[in-house]
């Protein structure tokens, strides 16, 4: 990479690494395994920059995603659970620090493509096309998609759809 | 969901991820890039030189490549090793001590070389195992063991660990690759193409006998190892940081269970 190629590179990552590694920490639910991920993204990234160059973002978001999803499957483990570990308490979702604990363990329930089909739609509000192209899958797919995560997500932690009311 | 609970999700999402950014991450990416420049690099010339074909990067990354299979034609390098089972791991902190069997071998025998220490962490590794004269990877895909010395081949991976050390990953972390299927490859550091721009070599000692082709080269903190064997098998280490030594590096470039791993 050439010192110019290196300054637009650099320039990217400041401009862009505050959304792509809170999109890394939705999508692995830990600091350091988004850090690894974001940085191996980044990599890559900075290795194409002059082919890619144009369309960082999407090149980027591909990988992020596309790697995430993969490294699961391949270790065979994209399923999700039933039920939450600790579902007895049931935190007002008015609350920010309770939202926070419950969209945690809701996150940790979903398979690595629900998860990613959330943090699309709903963190970086991308629309159904764009996330189709990153995802590799048709717009029907990523409706249908949406939709049963939406229903997990329903599922396992209701007061999330249905406010508390408290007295 | 109506729109009032997909805001609450979307402000919730918000929340979750509002975390500070960890600093040096256009750093890391390049010195990165670098490093898997390398490894196509020193792939990919030592297969010039030879008659092996063009190394799949995804080979060159330690795993396999994706679509139908057969992906990759490889020579038998004498016989194929005992089966080994496929394994994988992501994510996954190292025990200190005890049961370490759920992990890939190429993990276990590595991190009985590294020194004593608590905080190793699996970023991604995997063991490919025999089956029927194919390699096979976790996930099922195949890569046949079916034309001589000589033919059009690829080398291919058979093992590959990633792994971080220390908290926050404050001592860098180590890869290593293992490979099989190279001929006629150089054996001596005269016939080494030069490096990138930015990279020095470190060492180089020439192939004699058994022992391998041995280079070491340094791109910022980043210290790579590579070990050529006669046979067509290679080892190649990695160690940003850096926080093993260069000797251990060796070490590890050269062991012999890690290179049965390649049969």
């Amino acid at each position: 990479m050439d010192e110019r190629a290196e300054r637009e590179f650099r320039d990217y990552v400041a401009s862009r690494q505050a959304v792509l590694y809170r999109a890394a920490l939705l999508l692995t639910g830990h600091r350091e395994d988004a850090e690894d991920l974001l940085q191996a993204a980044l990599s890559r990234l900075a290795l194409h920059w002059d082919r890619v160059a144009s369309s960082a973002d999407a090149y980027v978001r591909k990988i992020l995603y596309h790697q995430q999803v993969g490294r699961w499957r391949r270790r065979g483990r994209e399923y999700a659970v039933d039920a939450l570990p600790e579902p007895a308490a049931a935190p007002d979702p008015s609350d920010q620090a309770s939202l926070r604990v419950t969209l945690a363990a809701v996150l940790r329930q979903l398979t690595p493509r629900q998860r990613a089909v959330l943090v699309l739609r709903f963190y970086e509000d991308l629309p159904e096309g764009q996330v189709a192209e990153i995802l590799g899958c048709s717009v029907g797919t990523v409706r249908s998609m949406t939709s049963r995560t939406l229903a997990r997500v329903r599922a396992l932690a209701p007061e999330l759809v249905t406010p508390v009311t408290t007295s | 969901m109506d729109p009032e609970s997909q805001d609450r999700l979307r402000q919730g999402l918000r929340a979750l991820a509002d975390q500070p950014v960890p600093p040096g991450l256009a750093d890391r990416a390049l010195v990165g890039s670098v490093s898997l420049r390398r490894r196509r690099r020193v792939l990919t010339t030592l297969s010039a030189l030879g008659v092996v074909g063009v190394i799949g990067a995804s080979a060159a990354v330690g795993l396999p490549r994706s679509g139908g299979s057969p992906l990759v034609v490889a020579p038998p390098i004498g016989s194929l090793p005992a089966p080994l089972t496929c394994q994988t791991a992501t994510n996954e902190p190292v025990p200190p001590s005890g049961d370490r069997t759920h992990l890939p071998a190429v993990v276990r025998i590595l991190i009985d070389l590294l020194p004593p220490r608590d905080d190793y962490y699996v970023v991604n590794a995997l063991t490919a195992c025999v089956r029927d004269g194919h390699w096979v990877y976790p996930g099922g895909e195949t890569v046949a063991a079916v034309s001589g010395p000589g033919a059009t081949s690829d080398a291919v991976a058979v093992a590959y660990a990633h792994i971080a050390i220390g908290a926050d990953r404050a001592g860098g972390r180590v890869k290593v690759d293992i490979y099989r299927g190279f001929f006629d490859l150089p054996t001596t550091c005269a016939d080494l193409p030069p490096l990138p721009t930015g990279n020095e070599f470190l060492f180089c000692e020439d192939a004699v006998g058994d022992r391998p082709l041995l280079a070491g080269s340094r791109y910022r903190d980043d210290i790579g190892v590579v070990a050529v064997f006669p046979d067509g098998r290679g080892i190649m280490v990695e160690n940003s940081a850096p926080s093993i030594s260069i000797d251990l590096m060796r070490t590890i470039a050269t062991h012999p269970d890690l290179l049965a791993l390649a049969g």
